[in-house]
């Protein structure tokens, strides 16, 4: 049975700046660029003959020429692999596009904006596809070449939301559609989560999410699927590849005595649950738990005191004052009879209005210990 | 805490005064200027110092001694079941003063505050003033200032934890944190500026989005434009095919003559066709003439040189084989003969000299000769005349002997003037002929001359040679020697620069075909010359043609011939499409700039238009910031609200507290006349009598009533505000509107009131410090 070998990556948005790391940002930017060369390296060492970009691989249309160069160059050092591109809404084929360029390497194929096939005599493949042509595009119902013969494997590059109604900005794409296709496989691309390999139809597809995460709205493992298709065949699996993950961990301390253990027993959580590379990752900490009125939190010195050992840390103070609450309602001070009074409120509340009574009471407690301020790292 | 004794070392009018308190009930009587508001004062400097106020209210300037001596004092107390001594030297200020507490048990004594009574009461200044020092009532209400004070002081009661802090502060702190992101402007908290913010990252994804839409819809123009210069661009091809048929068979008279004489040059290049391929043409027959020019002008060289190498050769020969007559005599010969040609020479040139003075000499008579016939044929001439006419006169006049001798005279004078020019002439014939003789003479003498000169000459280096050659000149003949060398070796140079020249001219022609020497060469240049300019003549006619036809290709002309068929086009039809094609190319020119600058404009818009995924994502992220924050105020508003309840309620218990302990003591102090006493927040009073339905405020009551309530209240305010160790109470005249049963009522009560808490009453009537020492207080006449 005919099989060909490929890797599917999708939004590498290689140059987009991530602000939120202050001045990690610009290191960031390199490592996503260092994680497409990889992936190209990879493709290399597999033997993979098609890679296939299924849009965003450049973050916008106005990065700085360096990237673009260093990525045009990786291209051109693997001649023999044939490296199928769409452009996606982030870096849609208009006049700006990097893809306009005359200097594009030889085994760089672009499909344009509307509805395109490629041939590969040499391997038996077709690669049909879509470019944004701008940052919106509306969906279609079908695509316009359909596969007229098997003698090829088929396989389809489109970045958009899978979406049943068509209702989307972003070239909406319904199992309709892909049912329709008659494509062997239809890399994904646009979501930056993954999917699993689905099916509808003879069709298999998938997301294979951004290789690298973008924020700690995107906390999964990050890579790319790599394997053999062919007809009927799906035998893509994914591979991890990005340099770091964000993690978003809560953990409570509330068996510490003072602050000064807690980044020991944040760095204990981590490395505990990601292993001897977790100082690689990018981390949100919630820190939370009952402690003793006199134990203070900073949170810019717990971490500062963690800065050379983390990537990045980012940290938020969903702690709590330990009080005998019960025995403190009944005292007749201020203090008793303000706890008094917010127990008995969230005793009252809904479930749902609990949690910001819960606290209403914590704040009221620091209150009387000292200064409070709208607290987050 | 008690108050033992104090001691006044100066202040005010007292000087080296003491007094002891019993730990019970005392009463400090003096009359009017006796010094009891001193002492009250000096008790409250000696532990607080004194405020910054000028004028009448500084305390220091008010009790300065009289005597101008440095206010001083201690104060003996017991507290917490320990002896201290607090001794002060009081100076300009409170920061200047110094203090120094003794422990009297310990034996220890420090350097403390200036305000040390803050530490020891754990009230402040104006707390301790409006609590546990009570005056009379009118003057002593309690401000905001300290009414947070108290309110703290008094929430502290029974609280688990080490709360110093008042419920302002603690509500001050949530309202803080609060206020930071929500200010009371709506502009200048940190979420008040994230609301602004977001608003404009809305506003600007909007404005991005409009903007997307226009640049869709620019794009759709685009694609639309393309399209039809697509189509004109078809169109203009199609017209460029049939304009240049046209055109083809407008020219095609061009193109046969373009033909024609290709076919010429075609041929004539065949006669001058190049074994490399290419032709001969004028730059080659220029280099084969450039070359030839070289050679000869080598071999005119090597002439010269040739004839010099002889002369040099001869002239060795001479010297180094001289002839027989090369000797002494002969060369004495050629001396005596140079001498005598030496002197025929300056014979000549004295006959030179001579002839050409006689030259000159008759060159000047011949002058003179010319200028006397003119001077003397004109004077004589002009008499005649005048005789002559005279003549006539006379004959008029009938004098005709007169006229008749006049007349004579006069035709004598007139035939002498031309006979006397006649003489002239001939003398200068003679003198001319003379002067020719004589220069034929001087110019044969002048030869004669040359002649002798050439010979000395030539007869002198006959002479040198000789003398050369008989004095054995060796270094002549080196030099000769060397001469002939170079000469020679200048020979070789050029004949081998003549050889090479050669051999390459031969070599460029054999490109052409083999010459064996110049000769054959020269005999051809002149045909290939020709053939060359010819050749260039042709290429310039084919060059015009060409031109005019869009240097076409002669094969693609061939072609066209091919086709063309004459009859197809007219001269209208011809000019028809000229004016199509040509509206057609302004079209699609005007197409393309309107493309351009579509395109120009929409990469600025795309350039300058932020992508609204980037807009959405800060949207979305500052919008969990905003509803972090929001939450925070919502629940930072939960929790003021609540305190603030709580508050009320705690007042409402601790106010309880003080209503009773003020009407216990009311009642107490009234003998049971009142039985509840009120108070607000902000103390405001309010009584019932007892068995009397309703409440009166205090401002409707008697002054004596009204002391009492305030009394009583003082009183319970200044026992909760104690901490465990309870407070001296100063009495500052708190009975003066008391009439007799009411202060001996009052009396009675503060004795019973000081078993537990130290009482110092300061008075002014005798009457009261009867009635204390009646009950056994410590009376203590301030006079004495």
């Amino acid at each position: 049975m005919n099989t060909v070998k490929i890797l599917h990556c999708a939004d590498i948005h290689i140059g987009a700046a991530q602000s939120f790391l202050g001045t990690l940002a610009e290191k960031r930017r390199y490592e996503v660029l260092m994680t497409f060369e990889r992936i190209i390296d990879m493709a290399k060492e597999n033997d993979v003959k098609i890679i296939a970009i299924a849009g965003d691989l450049f973050d916008s249309n106005n990065i700085e020429k360096s990237f673009i160069d260093a990525v045009f160059n990786k291209i051109a050092c693997v001649p023999y692999i044939k490296i199928v591109a769409i452009c996606g809404n982030h870096d849609p084929l208009d006049s700006n596009s990097p893809f306009n360029s005359n200097n594009l390497p030889e085994n760089l194929y672009v499909l344009g904006s509307e509805d395109e096939a490629i041939t590969f005599e040499d391997i038996k493949t077709r690669v049909y596809g879509r470019s944004f042509g701008f940052c919106y595009e509306n969906g279609r119902e079908k695509f316009s070449i359909i596969p007229c013969d098997n003698e090829y494997i088929n396989l389809m590059l489109m970045h958009g939301d899978f979406k049943a109604d068509l209702k989307s900005n972003y070239n909406a794409i319904s199992p309709e559609f892909i049912k329709s296709s008659s494509m062997d496989y239809i890399a994904l691309g646009h979501v930056h989560k993954r999917s699993g390999i689905e099916k509808i139809g003879d069709t298999f597809f998938a997301y294979c999410g951004c290789p690298e995460g973008q924020g700690f709205d995107e906390l999964d493992q990050k890579g790319v699927y790599m394997g053999n298709i062919g007809k009927g065949i799906c035998e893509l699996e994914f591979v991890p590849i990005n340099k770091r993950r964000h993690i978003h961990i809560i953990i409570d301390i509330s068996d510490l005595n003072n602050e000064n253990e807690i980044p020991d027993k944040i760095l204990r959580s981590i490395s505990e649950t990601f292993g001897e590379n977790y100082p690689e990752n990018l981390y949100k900490i919630d820190l939370t738990g009952e402690l003793p009125e006199d134990f203070d939190i900073s949170l810019s010195e717990i971490a500062e005191r963690l800065s050379d050992k983390l990537f990045f840390i980012k940290l938020r103070d969903y702690t709590e004052v330990y009080i005998d609450k019960e025995a403190l309602a009944k005292e007749a001070s201020l203090k008793g009879i303000f706890v008094k009074n917010m127990l008995k409120k969230i005793e009252e509340a809904q479930d749902s209005e609990k949690i910001i009574l819960r606290k209403a009471l914590s704040l009221g407690l620091k209150a009387f210990k000292g200064e409070v301020s709208w607290n987050e790292d | 805490m008690k108050i033992k004794k104090i001691y006044i070392s100066a202040f005010g009018g007292l000087k080296d005064f003491s007094m002891d308190f019993s730990d019970g009930f005392n009463t400090v009587f003096g009359e009017n200027e006796n010094g009891k508001s001193t002492v009250m004062s000096f008790i409250k400097m000696m532990f607080y110092g004194s405020s910054t106020a000028s004028g009448l209210k500084n305390m220091r300037n008010r009790y300065n001694p009289w005597d101008g001596s440095d206010m001083a004092g201690s104060i003996t107390f017991e507290h917490s079941g320990r002896m201290f001594r607090l001794e002060r030297e009081f100076k300009k200020s409170n920061s200047t003063d110094k203090v120094v507490l003794f422990d009297i048990d310990m034996g220890a004594k420090q350097v403390v505050a200036s305000d040390i009574g803050t530490v020891l009461f754990g009230l402040s200044a104006g707390a301790f003033e409006h609590s546990i020092f009570i005056g009379s009532a009118p003057d002593d209400n309690i401000d905001k200032s300290t009414e947070g004070e108290i309110n703290a002081k008094l929430s502290n009661l029974s609280s688990s934890g080490n709360e110093s802090v008042s419920f302002t502060e603690i509500f001050s702190r949530i309202e803080n944190a609060r206020l930071s992101l929500n200010s009371k402007s709506g502009k200048a908290g940190i979420l008040d500026k994230n609301r602004i913010k977001l608003k404009e990252y809305e506003d600007s994804f909007v404005a991005g989005y409009e903007e997307i839409m226009h640049i869709k819809a620019l794009k759709e123009k685009e694609k639309q434009l393309c399209k039809e210069i697509s189509e004109l661009e078809a169109t203009a091809n199609k017209l460029k095919t049939e304009l240049s048929r046209a055109n083809d068979v407008k020219n095609s008279e061009k193109l046969k003559e373009l033909l024609s004489i290709k076919a010429e040059l075609d041929e004539l290049n065949k006669g001058l066709a190049l074994k490399n391929g290419k032709f001969i043409d004028e730059l080659f027959v220029r280099s084969i003439m450039f070359s030839i020019g070289k050679i000869e002008n080598t071999e005119q060289k090597l002439l010269a040189k040739t004839d010099e190498e002889k002369l040099l050769k001869s002239n060795l020969e001479i010297l180094e084989h001289p002839s027989e007559d090369m000797n002494p005599e002969n060369a004495q010969k050629i001396s005596d003969k140079l001498a005598e040609i030496h002197q025929n020479i300056e014979n000549c040139e004295n006959d030179i000299k001579t002839k050409e003075e006689c030259i000159s000499e008759l060159q000047k008579e011949l002058s003179n000769a010319q200028n006397t016939k003119k001077s003397i044929g004109i004077p004589l001439f002009i008499p005649g005349i005048f005789l002559a006419l005279v003549s006539v006169v006379l004959l008029i006049l009938k004098l005709n002997t007169f006229a008749f001798i006049g007349f004579s005279f006069g035709i004598l004078a007139i035939i002498l003037s031309i006979t006397i020019k006649k003489i002239d002439k001939s003398l200068i014939n003679r003198l001319n002929a003379s002067i020719a003789d004589n220069e034929k003479l001087l110019s044969e003498l002048n030869l004669g001359k040359e002649s002798l000169i050439t010979e000395e000459k030539s007869l002198k280096e006959k002479r040198d040679l000789i003398n050369s050659v008989l004095n054995n000149n060796t270094a002549l003949i080196e030099k000769q020697k060397d001469a002939l060398k170079d000469c020679s070796e200048q020979i070789l140079a050029l004949l081998s620069a003549k050889n090479e020249e050669t051999e390459k001219l031969l070599g460029f022609y054999s490109n052409y075909k083999s010459a064996c020497d110049i000769e054959e060469i020269k005999a051809e240049l002149e045909k290939l010359s020709d053939a060359a300019s010819k050749q260039k003549e042709l290429k310039q006619q084919l060059n015009y043609i060409a031109k005019d036809l869009d240097n076409i290709s002669y094969e693609e002309a061939q072609l066209r011939l091919n086709e063309l068929n004459s009859d197809d086009i007219t001269s209208a039809d011809l000019t028809e499409l000229s004016s199509s094609a040509e509206e057609i190319v302004n079209t699609l020119n005007a197409k393309k700039s309107e493309l351009a600058a579509l395109c120009t404009e929409i990469r600025f818009i795309e350039k300058n238009t932020p992508n609204p995924d980037e807009i959405s994502a800060k949207i979305m992220q500052l919008k969990e910031i905003i509803s972090a924050q929001n939450e925070f105020c919502e629940y930072s508003k939960i929790a003021m609200d609540i305190l603030t309840d709580s508050f009320a309620e705690f007042r409402r218990s601790y106010g309880s507290q003080l209503e009773q302990d003020t009407t216990e003591i009311f009642k107490g102090l009234t003998a049971g006349k009142y039985s509840n006493v009120s108070i607000s927040k902000s103390f405001d009073v309010t009584v019932e009598k007892a068995n009397t339905f309703g409440t009166k405020e205090i401002d409707y009551l008697s002054s004596g009533t009204k002391d009492q309530v305030y009394l009583s209240m003082r009183l319970a305010l200044a026992k909760l505000m104690s901490d465990k160790d309870l407070l001296p109470i100063f009495l500052d005249d708190s009975l003066d509107r008391y009439d007799d049963s009411r202060t001996v009522a009052a009396l009675n009560f503060l004795k019973e009131f000081a078993k537990d808490s130290q009482i110092i009453m300061f008075t002014c009537h005798s009457f009261i410090a009867e009635k204390s020492r009646e009950l056994n207080a410590n009376v203590v006449n301030i006079s004495k």
